[in-house]
């Protein structure tokens, strides 16, 4: 009993960093923007399938795969921001608007990636072979990696937003795009650097994935709606929240796969959601209305 | 006559068949006061819309300021430019403290390098006499007459020429609206031009130099304050008749 339950905190875990790098990519746009960006999960596709093709079909290397896979997302990231985003600041239905533009580039993309790299599966090689052994329970060195970096690639950002020029500018317009025009910082700008850095998580996260899950058009998809689930669930808004959130429900469903089994499992996260809609829309760790 | 600091020449602004301001044309002096009055939906807000772009600029007319046409600018240039504004509303950035608000102002709009940022960030709170103990506290969290201190203390870390004020006295209470007095007559002396939208007439009269009252957005009069507010149009359009 103790070892499936240390066993499934390990998935926990490794499930937590995976969200939260998806989250948090949400989360810096919709603090800045307001919107919610459905094509996430299929730039997180597009990250892992560039680092494929530059790693293995170009044969430069895994890092070099990633690199590429993380600037190439974070190019389209502001490719979508500019065309299907941008023309529609201050309309009145923005958001809807931005919901259906933002789904169109998902679609796009995961029906372009199916005409570029064709349906057959594909995987990336792991940063480091072997397994590690974290409370007895054993994973694959790669998730010991993503594990450990997840961390390290929140903190740099929180660091960012809090400390750096650009960060602090990206949380002045999050506030109040008006003002902050007022106070000489270039709104559309701020955008498009929170939307490719946002991409740029999302590749990134793809590119780490690809070496744990097949590379198909539509893996995105599954990532991105429990990415959206944290992010309801620790409340829009705030990155420690989003990351707090992130590793909890990575918990939550690593103990539900044990508990109650795959398919039970989307169920009751959705039914979580629900509840927390209802009776704490600003999420468990966001404030009162 | 000297270069004016600022020069309006026909300005318009339409929202569908409505004309929120027509053809408004007037100058700002250098280093003057300048109160515009006027009822509400008079067309005042609007006017320092289509001035600074935010969130639009004129529907036909232009703006010029230190010698550039500006209307078709965005707004965080005319901002960097050195033409800025606050609004009605309170807190700017409701997360940051005044100290962070501050330090952005200073850097993007003023162009300014860290540690002078830093030096201007004191100057601006000390004019705009800021309890240095609040000053790292979150700005939802301050009163009213705080939030007024810090958008006014944010407008000028970055050294504006031209300060344009919505409405600062708006919730102020009579003593705070004596200090604003002050803070405005010291500011002004600092070389800053100011525009200054007000409800609040005492005010309005105290501090400007001249005065220009809208009606429908059109100009009703403008000129000398103690002269326009005695214009028998100005008393019926504003004061509503009353002598």
């Amino acid at each position: 009993m103790i070892e499936t339950l240390l066993a499934a905190l390990v998935s926990g875990l490794v499930l937590g960093s995976l969200y939260a790098l998806m989250a948090s990519g949400l989360s810096v746009v919709w603090t800045t923007l307001g919107v919610f960006n459905f094509a996430h999960g299929a730039l997180m596709m597009v990250g892992a399938f560039v680092a494929w093709t530059v790693s293995e079909a170009a044969g430069l290397g895994l890092l070099t795969g990633i690199a590429a896979g993380t600037l190439v997302a974070a190019l389209l990231g502001v490719l979508i921001e500019r065309l299907l985003v941008r023309p529609f600041y201050g309309h009145r239905s923005m958001l809807l608007i931005t919901v259906m533009t933002t789904l169109a580039a998902m679609i796009i993309l995961e029906k372009g990636a199916q005409i570029i790299w064709g349906a057959r599966l594909k995987q990336l090689p792991r940063l480091i072979d072997g397994e590690v052994s974290i409370l007895g329970a054993t994973i694959s060195a790669h998730e010991a990696v993503l594990v450990g970096l997840a961390p390290l690639i929140l903190f740099a950002i929180w660091r960012f937003t809090l400390k750096t020029r650009t960060g602090r500018s990206l949380r002045a317009v999050g506030q109040n795009q008006n003002s902050a025009a007022l106070i000489g910082i270039d709104v559309p700008v701020a955008f498009a650097i929170a939307f490719g850095l946002s991409a740029a998580l999302a590749g990134l996260t793809g590119a780490l994935l690809g070496s744990i899950r097949f590379i198909t058009p539509v893996m995105g998809a599954e990532p991105l709606v429990k990415a959206m689930i944290v992010v309801i669930f620790g409340g829009l808004g705030s990155l420690g929240a989003t990351a707090g959130a992130a590793y909890l429900i990575g918990l939550i469903e690593a103990l539900l796969i044990v508990w109650l089994g795959l398919y039970w499992t989307p169920f009751v996260l959705f039914l979580m959601m629900i509840i927390v809609l209802v009776f704490r829309p600003n999420g468990i760790f966001g404030g009162k209305e | 006559m000297s270069e004016p600091a600022l020069s309006i020449t026909g300005a318009c602004k339409t929202f569908g068949g409505l004309k929120a301001v027509d053809d408004v044309s007037f100058r700002v002096n250098s280093g003057e006061i300048f109160g515009i009055a006027g009822p509400n939906g008079s067309g005042k807000s609007t006017l320092f819309n289509l001035m600074t772009g935010i969130p639009y600029g004129p529907s036909a007319g232009e703006v010029h300021f230190d010698g550039r046409r500006i209307d078709r600018w965005p707004a965080h240039r005319i901002a960097r430019a050195g033409l800025c504004r606050t609004f009605q509303k309170d807190a700017e950035f409701p997360e940051l403290s005044a100290d962070e608000t501050l330090q952005i102002s200073a850097v993007y709009n003023g162009g300014q390098r860290r540690r002078d940022a830093a030096d201007n960030v004191d100057k601006a709170l000390t004019l705009v006499d800021f309890d240095p103990d609040r000053r790292t506290m979150r700005s939802d969290e301050l009163s009213v007459y705080e939030k007024k201190q810090l958008m006014i203390a944010s407008a000028l870390v970055s050294n504006p020429s031209v300060l344009m004020l919505d409405e600062p006295a708006s919730g102020l209470t009579k003593p705070e609206i004596e200090k604003l007095d002050a803070l405005l007559i010291a500011v002004n002396r600092t070389g800053v031009t100011i525009l200054l939208i007000e409800h609040v007439l005492s005010l309005l009269l105290s501090v400007s130099e001249r005065l220009m009252v809208l009606n429908y957005g059109q100009i009703l009069a403008e000129g000398d304050p103690q002269t326009v507010v005695k214009n028998p149009a100005v008393i019926e359009a504003y004061l509503g008749g009353r002598g």
